[in-house]
């Protein structure tokens, strides 16, 4: 073809320029606004971006930590700094979840879980930029890090009893809809005390007393609704979509 | 005329289960199974959403097609996740064909009867289905994790089952 040197960088320029221009167009036309839903495309170019773009020495780390039992404690590692967007399960469809840009992944998927553990441990001590995942290499420990690591691993397979937070000072009470039924399915409590329900079910529950005097609405898949009970006295309550799930909150 | 139609086939999609509780299945045939008895009661709530007149129909048949929609993206995430290919066989198939028989049955009723109709059908439906997870699919899965999602749901299936029978009481 003879294409000299320099015409050849013209084709490249040429290219580049195509490609500002379509990008600035998209932008143009939607904007920086939030409120769309990537596409698969979009999606997955982002996801992989973000998995190699991680270099090779963090991403082939190793955790420090021994035992089977540091996702426990990742546990109220999580619920305290990841599950406002997360969900306590780590399966993202909570209240703000699934409107961020992009939406927050379900940690439980295989894309999240063929992520390595240094990979992740990358992503949660450096974040990712335009996306909502913050930083936290300078507001939690290594150790901290590395727990909260084995958390995510261990979402595929969490069960409602590993969700319930071990007794503490600041532990709320913590009811989860699993199974088509509430665990612990009685549960009492002090008057202005922060009652947590959660539900680990694939399709909505809800929180409706017998009496009136509550109703959650109806709560999506890991949805969660914290509530406040005030009243004393016992108030039966079930989920008004699923007859026979039914359980008492006492409130003393 | 119509009553003794969805009766028959109830009857019809019986059979097969009934006869699978004898032989063994293997996980991917109960993955294919569980799939398709989901997406069965999805196609028919679909229809109550839109053709129910009574609310409580209405209702009922939406909230069918969520709750089995949310088991089935449970179920296939898992497969996947086990890398099983969920294998067609002959039980998956007769609720396929029963599932559109009922679809067609349905299309031909209005009003009241086909509220009436729709709820008999979902109250011999999940009863069907949860005979089928006690004699047949929980004992018969292998993997645990696919075991512990069937028990995990099984419940579900009860509370639907009631909540039908309760709405096809309020009907008469």
């Amino acid at each position: 073809m003879g294409i000299r040197p320099g015409r050849g960088m013209f084709v490249v320029l040429g290219v580049l320029a195509l490609v500002v221009v379509l990008a600035v167009l998209a932008l143009l036309r939607t904007g920086l606004s939030a409120d769309r839903t990537p596409g698969r495309v979009e999606t997955l170019a982002a996801r992989n971006l973000v998995r190699l773009s991680i270099p090779t020495a963090e991403a082939s780390r190793r955790s420090p930590l021994n035992g089977s039992e540091a996702w426990r404690q990742g546990t109220d590692l999580f619920r305290n700094h990841c599950a406002l967007c997360h969900g306590a399960a780590g399966r993202g469809a909570t209240a703000i979840g699934p409107h961020m840009y992009p939406p927050v992944p379900d940690l439980a998927s295989p894309e999240i879980q063929r992520f390595s553990d240094g990979a992740l441990f990358a992503v949660v001590s450096h974040g990712v930029s335009w996306t909502g995942m913050p930083a936290f290499g300078r507001s939690l420990g290594e150790s901290d890090r590395w727990k909260l690591v084995a958390f995510v691993r261990r979402t595929p397979s969490l069960t409602a009893a590993d969700l319930i937070p071990r007794d503490g000072p600041n532990a709320s009470t913590r009811i989860v809809m699993d199974g088509t039924s509430f665990h612990p399915d009685e549960a009492t409590v002090d008057s202005g005390a922060v009652v947590l329900w959660a539900n680990l079910d694939p399709f909505p529950h809800n929180v409706t007393s017998e009496s009136g005097n509550f109703h959650s609405g109806d709560l999506a898949p890991d949805g969660t609704w914290v509530f406040r009970p005030t009243e004393r006295g016992t108030f039966e309550y079930h989920c008004s979509l699923h007859p026979g799930m039914k359980a008492v909150l006492r409130v003393r | 005329m119509r009553r003794t139609t969805t009766l028959f086939i109830v009857t019809a999609l019986m059979l097969p289960v009934a006869a699978l509780s004898a032989q063994a299945v293997n996980d991917a045939q109960i993955a294919a199974i569980v799939v398709t008895a989901n997406q069965v009661d999805i196609d028919a709530g679909k229809v109550a959403e839109s053709s129910a007149s009574d609310p409580q129909v209405k209702a009922f048949g939406k909230q069918m097609v969520t709750d089995h929609t949310g088991v089935n993206k449970q179920a296939t995430d898992l497969v996947t996740k086990l890398g099983v290919t969920p294998e067609d066989n002959a039980t998956a198939q007769s609720l396929k064909s029963g599932g559109a028989e009922n679809v067609k049955n349905l299309s031909g009723l209005k009003g009241a009867a086909f509220d009436r109709a729709y709820i008999e059908h979902e109250v011999a439906y999940h009863q069907q289905v949860l005979d089928a997870l006690d004699k047949t699919l929980i004992p018969g899965a292998k993997n645990a994790e696919l075991k512990a999602l069937l028990v995990k749901v099984r419940p579900a299936f009860v509370a639907h089952l009631e909540h039908a029978k309760m709405v096809q009481k309020s009907l008469k």
